[in-house]
């Protein structure tokens, strides 16, 4: 027998040299045992255990050996403690040679050093300690007083005593427990939140009515013992707005919507911190607006066998338009979303405020909208498509008016607040797509689609004729354009570096309306013609008074000043910005300086020390 | 007792229902789906009280 790794103590042996042997013996063969002990902890054996190991390895009978063990043991009682708990006697010792207690050690445990550290942080760091995530912000939860109190709120008495506590209506969902009325005690009277809904009262009702009648707020009757189908039909819209006025304005937002559809609050699942995280990577990724089909399928394998398919698919719409990262860009029928980090599309050589002021006329004075005087909206939108000239300005920046033509043929903003739309514009004569942004008007700036300047200036001249049609996709159009041969001219074009216009020879294979090209044989005088600031150009009749200036005829007499036909206003005039020929010649009659003529505009330039001030007031705009 | 259509208010009375039946068609539903079992909410309220 080799005697432990970790010495025990080597303990004195009392009794004859035979007892001393076996006490010995039966000692090593405890400390083998207790080998990965701590020293302090007994170990336990029994006297047969012991008889039946020491005779093993002496080859003699156990049951005599127990005896002498046990007398040998007892000998030595100082190293070996008898522990007889009434059904055996076990002798127990420890590694230091004698028998002690165990004893707990309690003056350091980790739950000690964990929670009463030696060195603790200070309070001001505590919430490292404990948290890393932000703590929910506080907020006032407005408190939902619903239909049950509303119809049983009782009333007060002059003292504050309750006098009236009216049985519940018996609707079929609000079950009345006889128990629970007793317990309740009568609160005083709450606040009743009312919505702005249509609060029906008939003081005077104009058709007679019986018990199954309402009397809607303009008046009509509404007879709840017709069909369902039969209110619907006379009375659907009013229940509709009453409807989604009342989800809207509901506190506890127990109904919510995307779009056109409504789902219960509480049955949308949640996106944590890393679906959004993976969501928007992936967005990035694309490096365009993702569908959120896309999303679902490629972010969370979603399939739409699914049973949850359509619920989870309004959840990721609903959830991603309540976060800040997330734009949703798409129509009804293409969902598409926009996240922080994507490429901003459309042309960045003028800013969106300046475009949306330029076309902010077709929204402050739509009659001088005459986008419809060609087609009407009913034939573009059950043609689906819309033919139109390009414009210089158009041309130029890649931008398309969001006119009263293009209200009737492009899709509508899905949601109230939505400021864009993604569109894919494909050209099939090229092979090739574009992606363009639809900016929808707001209170005071017009709208525009743009990001068409690749395609334009690669394969159009101002004055084009070109189509824009519909396909099955609701996010994705097409634009097309009627080829010709080549044609040579020398077409205006604008120098951004030296801030002025300049003719370039240009080959160009597209049908255009010769009025329109901004060419030098057109309109020679476009030559040399300052790009004016945006600020200058954000008045028309300042653009328009500068072209006249530049391009005009000299007009001699006693009132100076300069007389330019109308098509080549206009044409000047759409080479620094936007305007329809209606708005042209409507704002110019209204000008003390400009007297429009059946053919001609002429402009009366202000005195020397007017203009000097006006300039001035333009750097002042633009600084 | 019968619900007093005179007490019926468009958007509030009943919409405790109406929601609870969002809850369990379990999917998303049109404005023109809420609404017409809105309006065959109140009308059961009105109609079925009436007759009981």
């Amino acid at each position: 027998m080799s005697n432990p790794t970790n010495a025990p103590a080597q303990p004195t042996w009392n009794g004859s040299s035979e007892q001393q042997t076996l006490a010995e013996r039966a000692f090593n063969v405890m400390m083998l045992q207790s080998a990965f002990f701590p020293e302090n902890v007994p170990v336990r054996q029994t006297v047969a255990n012991l008889a039946a190991f020491i005779a093993s390895q002496d080859g003699v009978d156990a049951t005599a050996l127990e005896a002498s063990i046990s007398a040998a043991l007892e000998a030595n009682s100082q190293i070996f403690r008898r522990i007889d708990d009434g059904e055996r006697v076990v002798y127990a010792t420890t590694r230091l040679g004698y028998y002690t207690e165990p004893q707990i050690d309690t003056r350091h445990t980790f739950a000690k050093r964990l929670h009463e550290p030696e060195n603790p942080l200070p309070i001001d760091d505590l919430s490292v300690v404990i948290t890393r995530t932000r703590p929910a912000l506080t907020t006032i939860e407005p408190v939902f007083i619903s239909d049950y109190w509303q119809q049983r709120s009782p009333t007060t008495g002059e003292e504050g005593e309750i006098i009236n506590v009216a049985p519940i209506s018996t609707s079929s969902d609000v079950e009345l427990d006889e128990t629970f009325e007793d317990e309740v005690e009568p609160v005083a009277v709450a606040p009743v939140v009312v919505a702005p809904a249509a609060v029906v009262e008939a003081p005077t009702p104009v058709v007679a009515a019986n018990s199954t009648t309402l009397v809607l707020p303009g008046g009509a009757a509404l007879d709840f013992a017709q069909s369902v189908e039969h209110i619907l039909a006379a009375h659907g819209s009013t229940f509709q707005a009453a409807l989604s006025a009342a989800i809207d304005n509901d506190p506890l937002r127990r109904i919510v919507a995307f779009g056109d559809e409504y789902f219960a609050e509480e049955n949308i699942p949640t996106l944590s911190k890393g679906d959004l995280r993976r969501i928007r990577e992936y967005i990035v990724e694309q490096g365009e607006p993702m569908p959120d089909t896309s999303i679902l399928s490629d972010v969370y394998y979603r399939n739409p066998r699914d049973n949850d398919y359509v619920t989870f698919r309004f959840a990721l719409n609903y959830r991603l338009n309540r976060e800040k990262d997330f734009e949703f860009v798409g129509v009804q029928g293409a969902r598409l979303w926009s996240a922080k980090g994507l490429p901003a599309v459309g042309t960045k050589r003028l800013k969106t405020s300046e475009l949306g002021q330029f076309y902010s006329f077709l929204e402050e004075t739509p009659h001088f909208d005459d986008s419809l005087k060609q087609t009407s909206p009913d034939d573009i939108k059950q043609n689906r498509q819309l033919s139109r000239f390009l414009s210089f300005f158009e041309w130029e920046y890649g931008v398309l008016p969001y006119d009263a033509a293009m209200k009737a043929l492009l899709p509508q903003p899905l949601l109230p607040e939505q400021r864009t739309a993604i569109l894919r514009i494909e050209s099939p004569q090229h092979y090739s797509f574009y992606l363009a942004e639809l900016r929808y008007p707001t209170a005071n700036r017009g709208g525009w689609l743009h990001g068409l300047e690749d395609f334009f200036k690669e394969h159009l001249v101002p004055g084009a004729l070109i189509t824009l049609s519909a396909t099955d996709d609701p996010s994705v159009w097409t634009l097309q354009y009627e080829e010709t041969s080549g044609a040579d001219v020398k077409l205006l074009q604008q120098d951004d570096k030296k801030g002025r216009y300049a003719f370039v020879k240009h080959t160009f294979y597209c049908d255009a309306d010769n009025d329109l090209i901004a060419s030098q044989e057109r309109l020679p005088r476009l030559k040399n013609m300052k790009v004016l600031t945006p600020g200058e150009r954000r008045r028309l009749a300042t653009t328009a008074g500068y072209v006249l200036e530049q391009v005009g005829q000299p007009r001699p007499g006693d009132r100076a000043g300069f007389e330019l036909s109308i098509d080549d206003l206009f044409l000047g005039v759409n080479v620094q910005r936007p305007a329809t020929r209606s708005y042209l010649l409507g704002e110019l009659a209204e000008e003390q300086d400009f007297l429009v003529e059946e053919a001609a505009v002429i402009y009366f330039p202000p005195p020397e020390d007017e203009t000097s001030v006006e300039n001035k007031n333009f750097v002042e705009d633009d600084e | 007792m019968p619900i007093d259509v005179k007490s019926i208010r468009l958007g509030e009375t009943g919409l405790e229902r109406l929601i609870q039946w969002l809850r369990t068609s379990n999917q998303p539903q049109t404005l023109e789906a809420i609404t017409a079992k809105y309006v065959e909410i109140l009308r059961s309220l009105v109609v079925e009280e009436e007759g009981r």
